[in-house]
């Protein structure tokens, strides 16, 4: 069902925006993993957000509008960035190979140090990172918003997550934090 | 499942995006194996602050303010294109200050007297704008007709179905009512044969039911007269029925009836904002139309009624959700 045949335009904005903008952090916080600048990640949530009301009236209620939104997201900041997707591809096959070792997970840890890590992290393991473990997006979702395979969704996840443990552990070992168990 | 195992699926385990199956090996793994126990945890503590830590930032004031701006901006050229700007009242006395200096200074006492020069502007401003208005709603008809053609595909679908669903019923004996499930399964073609009823006048119903042709489902309605065979058939406006892709946000009315042959069948159609109704037979073109102008006029009348209704009930529970969702935002901000 469409919203446009009972509410006219200013009606459909507040609509819009009552359902809508509460996701502006959540796409915010993604947008800042892709951008890595605050005021260029506000930028692309901002078209984002002007993408999404233009298309609003091809928005099915009922349907997933947080995933629909970060599928306009990626859809703005794909089509800004065509070359400089296609340069990342490859950084995965090589870090793969170096993290082949998975010790124990440290705990203990501040934010400070888990937010360093994740930054330290290739974009293309941060991003499916963030929207999976973090914003809590399912793997189709996520795969959906950012038009890649399941697959690769999961094997990105599988490899991210990993290097960020290295990286913590990494990090715990030179400040002598505990680990559980081995 | 082994240790390894364990580990390489704990991050699914904790998404919630195992098997049933794997989900129950991985828990009796973790009851029996102390150090694979730890690690969930360590994972799921990780994870907690992972999120607890990233999810501190937002997005600022300032820019969820602007975002409002540019929101509004773009919605407002749509919002004030509706209303007709009233025409401006001249006053007699300020008329001369707009006569620009730099023309040739016409004494207005040798055209007329002083009062009648702002009434003849303010006259030919009116029709000026009465002229504009009727072409711009002439204009905005036209184009609504025009977004409002029915797709090909859409007419020999209901060709199709009137030709394999409805001619072996030619000499089918029993007069139909509408069955029980329909009108629990399709409220919407509930009445139909009741609406289509006095325009069917001198006609067998010889059934009602839903039935598809390819991908498309109709409500169907088959009569006969004089042993031809007459079908009117229901179905929703989906994209595939308008030829330019695209389902225009009307009620229908402009769209007028429109006509198609399809495969030797007179296709006639009429559309309300959510549903396609057509007649499909092989009389003349001009009986077909008659018989269109009766069964599926009254039928697509009765649709927009039910529509309209909706419309306004669905116009109550959006502003009851939006109020919730808004309460819902700010209990969020307030932890």
């Amino acid at each position: 069902m469409s919203l446009e045949l009972s509410l006219n335009e200013g009606q459909k904005l507040a609509a819009f925006e009552g359902a809508a903008l509460v996701y502006a952090d959540q796409l915010f916080r993604v947008a800042l993993r892709l951008c890595r600048e605050q005021a260029k990640a506000e930028d692309l949530v901002q078209e984002a957000y002007l993408q999404a009301w233009r298309s609003f009236h091809r928005f099915e209620l009922g349907t997933n509008l947080r995933a629909w939104l970060y599928k306009i997201m990626f859809n703005v900041y794909y089509s800004g960035q065509r070359k400089e997707r296609l340069r990342l591809a490859p950084v995965e096959e090589t870090i793969a190979e170096t993290i082949a070792y998975d010790p124990p997970t440290p705990t203990h840890l501040t934010d400070e140090d888990v937010i360093a890590a994740l930054e330290r992290l290739p974009r293309d393991f941060q991003v499916p990172l963030v929207l999976a473990d973090i914003e809590e997006l399912s793997y189709r979702e996520v795969a959906e918003a950012m038009e890649i395979p399941i697959g690769t969704v999961m094997s990105r996840l599988h490899r991210g997550r990993k290097l960020l443990r290295a990286e913590l552990t990494q990090y715990a070992h030179a400040a002598g934090y505990k680990l559980a168990d081995a | 499942m082994d240790c390894r195992n364990f580990k390489d699926v704990l991050d699914s385990y904790l998404s919630g995006e195992l098997a049933v199956e794997t989900n129950h090996d991985c828990l009796r793994h973790a009851e029996q194996c102390p150090p694979c126990r730890a690690e969930l945890s360590a994972r799921r503590h990780l994870r907690l602050t992972l999120r607890a830590a990233v999810t501190r930032t937002g997005m600022s004031d300032e820019a969820q303010a602007r975002l409002r701006e540019r929101l509004r901006a773009a919605a407002a050229p749509l919002a004030q294109a509706a209303p007709v700007r009233p025409p401006r009242v001249v006053q007699p006395r300020a008329w001369s200050s707009v006569w620009p200096n730099n023309w040739p200074s016409i004494r207005l006492e040798w055209l007329a007297p002083n009062f009648a020069m702002p009434a003849l502007v303010t006259a030919v401003f009116l029709l000026a704008l009465g002229g504009f208005g009727l072409y711009a709603y002439k204009h905005s008809a036209q184009q609504t007709a025009l977004l409002a053609q029915l797709s090909e595909t859409v007419m020999a679908e209901a060709a199709g179905d009137h030709q394999t669903c409805a001619l072996p019923f030619a000499n089918a004996q029993a007069a139909a009512t509408t069955p029980a499930w329909m009108k629990e399964k399709y409220p919407a073609y509930a009445d139909l044969a009741e609406t289509a009823a006095t325009g069917a006048q001198g006609m067998q119903l010889k059934a009602v039911h839903v039935c598809g042709f390819k991908a498309r489902k109709f409500g169907h309605l088959i009569y006969t007269q004089n042993s031809k065979v007459i079908s009117l058939l229901v179905t929703p406006r989906d994209e595939a029925c308008l030829r330019n892709g695209k389902v225009p946000a009307d009620d229908g009315v402009t769209a007028g009836l429109q006509h198609a042959l399809s495969a030797a069948y007179q296709v006639n159609a009429y559309q309300t904002a959510k549903y396609v109704v057509l007649v499909v037979s092989d009389l003349s073109e001009q009986e077909n139309e008659q018989l269109a102008l009766r069964l599926a006029g009254p039928v697509s009348a009765h649709l927009r009624q039910i529509e309209k209704s909706v419309a306004q009930v669905r116009q109550d529970e959006s502003k009851d959700f939006l109020a919730e969702l808004r309460q819902h935002a700010r209990a969020g901000k307030h932890k």
